[in-house]
């Protein structure tokens, strides 16, 4: 469309990290990444269904409660996983940075798959049923971050 | 169902890449032509039903500005922020319970303003996901598939091979966006990798889009130029991405059940005659050939590669060119509608698939298809 550079433009920012999420999830997290600097990563059971949510989650789709805090492992297994161009919010332009090693994993004793960048593992050898372990910092800082990355077990 | 309703108009925008027209006209478009199809006047719709959604338009509230160029305004009508086959289950809803005997039902979307692949990333949960920049609906996509391909032993190739089919079937469909003559599965494997194993030729479209049908109940139906009628309709929502198996569409099969139950349908590989599918990526359509029961768990594979689907085969599947083809978001299912009605009225032009009696439609809204609607349409 020809008038299309012609559309006003109001300077500013739209900050999308200024979203403040009040929900349950917040106090479970809290609890969650606590744990995370002693390398330790918590799962949330449902009474009913016994279903491991990792991360924790508030409500199970039983219509349940799940509360108890249980352990579960820091290794697990590759239930699938994609190799991506590097980019994080939106647009397929494969942007700065190498591409990256995207896997779904079943952490031992979790019933829910957390998404993982997996580390220094040959391509041709990623596969459905690799064993993977989280990939810790030496000092994990209680953060999203300390579980954001995984290694070949 | 108490009172049988049908589809008795239908239109559909020219799919654009990017269009020379606001949403609104587009939206206005598809109305008056819907409306003129149906051989009716603004005055005869008793209820409108809209779909469109504020992510995609960078606004909120969106929805208000589409109440004029539907034809709702001063008139009983409501929203939906899902797929148009959504929109379309309201207004069916609205029509059997008696008060409305014609409603109006529209989706758009215009993909021309927003990065492709983006909105899906405002629909992660924004505690965990969205925060964590691993997902878009490409890479849940590529996951999805990855864990099908897996379980089942599915090629790259039998997923090129629907991309191929759907884009050369595209080429006999003068409103879609993206057709390619003669389309191999060699030319889709040659195309561009987006996220493993997920190619170009094999996601959808950006596309710019409206497409509006019009619903009937009793006399108004029976009347009508042209219908083809509802006969069954199902619907599941699945839990999110990361709580189920990524390597089967468990709502899709547990809609296509409902569905078929109502329309006493009992062995679907013989009783429909063709299927429009929502497939966002070629791989999907291989799972739903399953889920709807057109062949055996893990053997859509097997089921692409035997030509079934083809035009000319025993169940034609997106003879529009499907999703793949052109995926308006808000309006892909309901153009599946549409074009499942056009095989039955015997009015899909050059797409048109000989003695066509019953037809599937299906729609899908969230990442990895989390929820599904399937529809059948028959004719008298």
């Amino acid at each position: 469309m020809e008038y299309k550079d012609e559309t006003t433009s109001i300077s500013g920012s739209w900050n999308l990290g200024q979203w403040h999420w009040k929900h349950e999830t917040a106090v479970l997290m809290q609890h969650f990444l606590a744990s995370l600097k002693d390398k330790k990563v918590l799962g949330l059971k449902c009474p009913e269904c016994g279903l491991v949510y990792c991360p924790p989650k508030p409500y199970c789709s039983c219509l349940s409660i799940p509360e108890e805090w249980v352990e579960i492992s820091d290794e697990g297994v590759v239930t699938t996983f994609t190799f991506s161009g590097s980019w994080s919010y939106g647009g397929m332009e494969e942007g700065a940075g190498t591409p990256r090693i995207i896997v779904g994993v079943m952490l031992d004793g979790s019933n829910t798959e957390m998404l993982s960048q997996l580390e220094d593992a040959d391509r041709d050898h990623v596969d459905v049923g690799m064993r993977v372990k989280v990939k810790w910092a030496d000092e994990p800082q209680g953060t999203i971050e300390d579980v954001m990355h995984s290694l070949p077990a | 169902m108490e009172r049988e309703v049908a589809i008795i108009g239908y239109a559909q925008t020219p799919y654009e890449e990017d269009a020379d027209a606001s949403r609104e006209i587009l939206v206005l478009r598809a109305a008056r032509e819907a409306l003129a199809s149906a051989g009716l006047s603004r005055d005869d719709i008793g209820t409108v039903i809209t779909a469109n959604n504020d992510y995609l338009d960078g606004r909120t509230i969106s929805n208000m500005r589409l109440v004029e160029p539907s034809g709702a305004c001063l008139k009983d009508e409501s929203k939906v922020e899902m797929d148009g086959a959504y929109a379309a289950l309201y207004a069916l809803m609205r029509l059997l319970s008696g008060f409305h005997d014609v409603a109006m039902v529209i989706g758009e979307s215009q993909a021309s303003v927003y990065p492709t692949y983006a909105p899906g990333v405002m629909t992660l949960d924004p505690t965990w996901d969205r925060q964590r920049g691993l997902l878009n609906e490409v890479s849940a996509a590529a996951l999805q598939a990855r864990s099908y391909m897996n379980t089942y032993g599915i090629s790259e190739e039998q997923i090129a091979a629907v991309a191929a089919k759907n884009l050369g079937n595209a080429v006999k469909n003068p409103l879609a966006l993206r057709a390619v003559p003669g389309a191999t599965v060699e030319q889709v494997m040659g195309s561009r990798m987006l996220c493993s194993p997920i190619r170009e030729m094999c996601a959808w479209p950006a596309t710019d889009g409206a497409c509006a049908i019009v619903l009937a109940a009793g006399d108004v139906a029976r009347k009508a130029n042209r219908a083809a009628w509802i006969r069954g309709v199902g619907f599941y929502h699945d839990s999110y991405l990361t709580e189920r198996p990524l390597d089967k569409m468990t709502s899709l099969k547990m809609a296509a059940d409902k569905c078929y139950a109502m329309a006493g349908i009992e062995h679907p590989e013989v009783e429909i005659d063709l299927a429009e599918i929502s497939e966002l990526f070629a791989h999907e359509e291989l799972m739903a050939y399953e889920a709807l029961g057109f062949c055996a768990e893990g053997k859509g594979g097997e089921f692409i590669d035997s030509g079934a689907t083809r035009m000319d085969g025993i169940l034609p599947v997106n003879p529009s060119g499907g999703v793949l083809a052109a995926n308006a978001v808000c309006a892909a299912g309901l153009a599946r509608l549409a074009e499942a009605a056009m095989q039955i009225t015997g009015e899909a032009g050059d797409h048109q698939v000989k003695g066509v009696k019953t037809a599937l439609a299906h729609g899908q809204t969230g990442l990895c298809a989390q929820e599904n609607i399937v529809y059948v349409l028959g004719g008298e």
